[in-house]
């Protein structure tokens, strides 16, 4: 079934855009005649809240007119103030008034016109139009009405299966409200992400979140994400840090040089949600040498918190480098147990022990991830009819996220969606402690991490009481984490601390 | 020039101690497209380029990958030499993969 359907999919992708016929039905609406005799038709006329009261009709016009719109044989669909709302075949629509009118069409989305368009009826320039006799004195003018272009919603589609929406279940799983609600919200904290491209989602904007983007200097674009990754694994950190000043850098070919741009802006947190493969290596390979040396420059020497996804059953560079936060999954089932969710190692995310950096291990502490096939579980913004979007749409779940391949809207996860929460949580961990060291805010979220004692990683390492080998520390614990940063004394070493 | 031939192929440079601007000015005279210069140099150009100055040799490659197709393309040459006039400039150059999306 779900080969059938990425047959079909892949079938209309191959047709090219898809167009929405009009049929044979003129949508307009029927401007009524004022009762002081002005139209706002007139020539100079400028229509303002100061002058509305000129254009009103009489009371009970729009009824007089709509029962002779019904009487004509159009379809009325709301009397309103000023107009009618009316529907009509295009013979009978072209016959009333005396004229013609042909097909046009729109793209859905001008942003993405592969997304498809819509015909609809217009009317032809140059050609006449006459009210007919019954209307005069009723109806002022009449206009076929063009569709708008579709803007994707800034809410997301509704599925029934066990998902999480940004922000509000992410930070409520997180535990990240408790630090909300007093005021640590990452306000005055830079964070940046290197990802794919960073979309201009309503959904930034709706919550009126600092979303800002810049380029790698080998990319193009910035705002254009054909992949939807950076677009929406960013939501991921404003669910826990809503007040952080967020920059997305677009990364091109090269993904260190995108690295170091965000370095070179200096942010106190920088999330990565990408890496590389190196499967039973022992050495790095030279071609990683010098994004490790731009790693270790932004953790060492600029004292920026860096997090990396530990990957999906990857062995994850640079997530295995000791310098950063190596960030896993757990996933939050809907059932409690105590106080809390039933959290179990996902299947989905990677943990290992590295060879390259011996006694290292992979992760740190884990950010919420969906479990096996796909990870579908968190319902993020992506750019319409982008790679993400489409490709997990419809289907049933886990195969697909039962949602349109064009809405803006994807239910994915993986350890990308971990990084920038955790991401999120070192925000709120700078903005109560400005000075903390990457090395200490990594020690305060595994200290506070919540313990989780079943499932297994990807690659196998079990869940079980206290460390392990699955989660590292476990689930992060937002508000704990910054009840334990809110209250560190950062000192010079070997200076004692003053006698009480 | 054929199509795999203008395809951009990026790297990062090292070079010898105190001549970082000194190589960057003189492989942004060769051509190579030079985006930052710090402790290595981030450089992209055509493959007709990295043939012509490095001697770079291309073949087809697949890295591992642990995604659903096991192997991701690489864009990296089997094979360059650092030419006589470079060398006195340049410790080392390693090519650049892209990476995975977790």
């Amino acid at each position: 079934m779900a080969k059938r359907t990425r047959k079909a999919r892949k079938t209309r992708q191959a047709r090219g855009a898809a167009v929405l016929r009009a049929g044979d039905r003129v949508n307009a609406e029927v401007v009524l005649c004022s009762e002081s005799g002005d139209s706002m038709f007139a020539a100079g006329a400028v229509v303002s809240a100061d002058n509305l009261e000129r254009y009103k009709p009489p009371a009970g016009r729009g009824a007089e007119t709509a029962r002779v719109l019904q009487e004509l044989g159009f379809r009325v669909r709301h009397i309103g103030t000023f107009s009618i709302s009316v529907e009509a075949p295009r013979a009978l629509w072209e016959r009333t008034f005396n004229t013609r009118v042909g097909k046009a069409s729109q793209p859905l989305s001008t942003t993405h016109p592969e997304i498809g368009a819509l015909e609809y009826w217009s009317h032809l320039p140059d050609t006449k139009f006459e009210l007919p006799r019954t209307l005069q004195g009723l109806a002022d003018r009449a206009y076929p009405q063009r569709p708008p272009i579709l803007f994707q919603s800034a809410l997301p589609p509704r599925v029934a299966y066990h998902h999480l929406e940004v922000p509000a279940d992410v930070a409520m799983v997180l535990r990240a409200d408790g630090a909300h609600r007093k005021g640590v919200t990452g306000r005055g904290v830079l964070v940046a992400m290197v990802d794919t491209g960073f979309y201009r989602h309503p959904f930034y904007a709706w919550h009126g979140y600092s979303y800002n983007a810049t380029l790698a200097p080998d990319a193009t674009n910035v705002e254009q994400d054909a992949n939807g990754h950076g677009t929406a694994e960013a939501a991921n950190i404003f669910a826990c840090a809503p007040d952080i000043d967020f920059v997305g850098v677009k990364m091109g070919f090269n993904a260190t040089l995108a690295f170091k741009t965000a370095s070179d802006l200096e942010p106190a947190v920088i999330t990565n949600s990408w890496g590389y493969h190196l499967p039973g290596i022992t050495t790095l390979p030279n071609f990683l040498k010098p994004l490790e040396a731009a790693v270790l420059e932004a953790v060492n020497t600029r004292g920026i918190i860096v997090c990396f996804s530990g990957g999906n059953g990857h062995i994850a560079f640079p997530a295995m480098m000791p310098d950063v936060v190596a960030v896993g999954g757990v996933h939050a089932r809907p059932a409690l147990a105590g106080n809390d969710f039933v959290l179990e190692a996902s299947n989905y995310a990677s943990s290992f022990d590295s060879l390259i950096y011996p006694g290292r291990h992979v992760p740190d502490v884990c950010g919420l991830v969906g479990m096996q096939p796909g990870a579908l579980y968190i319902m993020l913004p992506v750019p319409p009819g982008s790679a993400i979007d489409a490709g997990v749409s419809g289907g049933t779940h886990p195969n697909g996220d039962e949602t349109a391949g064009n809405d803006g809207w994807a239910a994915i996860s993986g350890t990308s969606a971990a990084s920038p929460q955790i991401a999120g949580v070192c925000a709120l961990l700078k903005q109560a402690q400005p000075g903390l060291s990457p090395k200490l805010a990594k020690a305060i979220l595994r200290a506070s991490a919540r313990d989780v004692t079943i499932g297994a990683s990807n690659n196998g390492q079990p869940a079980g009481p206290g460390h392990d080998g699955a989660t590292g520390a476990g689930l992060v614990h937002a508000t704990v984490a910054y009840e334990l940063a809110r209250s560190v004394q950062t000192r010079a070493l070997f200076t004692l601390p003053p006698p009480r | 020039m054929p199509k795999q031939d203008q395809a951009l192929v990026a790297a990062e440079i090292t070079a010898r101690g105190g001549k970082e601007n000194e190589a960057a000015r003189e492989l942004q005279a060769l051509g190579f497209r030079v985006h930052r210069v710090g402790a290595t140099i981030s450089v992209d150009a055509p493959r007709a380029l990295w043939r012509s100055v490095f001697a770079a040799r291309f073949a087809p490659r697949r890295r591992r990958s642990a995604g659903s197709k096991g192997r991701a393309a690489s864009a990296s040459p089997v094979s360059y030499q650092v030419p006589a006039t470079l060398a006195p400039l340049l410790e080392g150059i390693v090519f650049v993969e892209p990476p995975e999306l977790f």
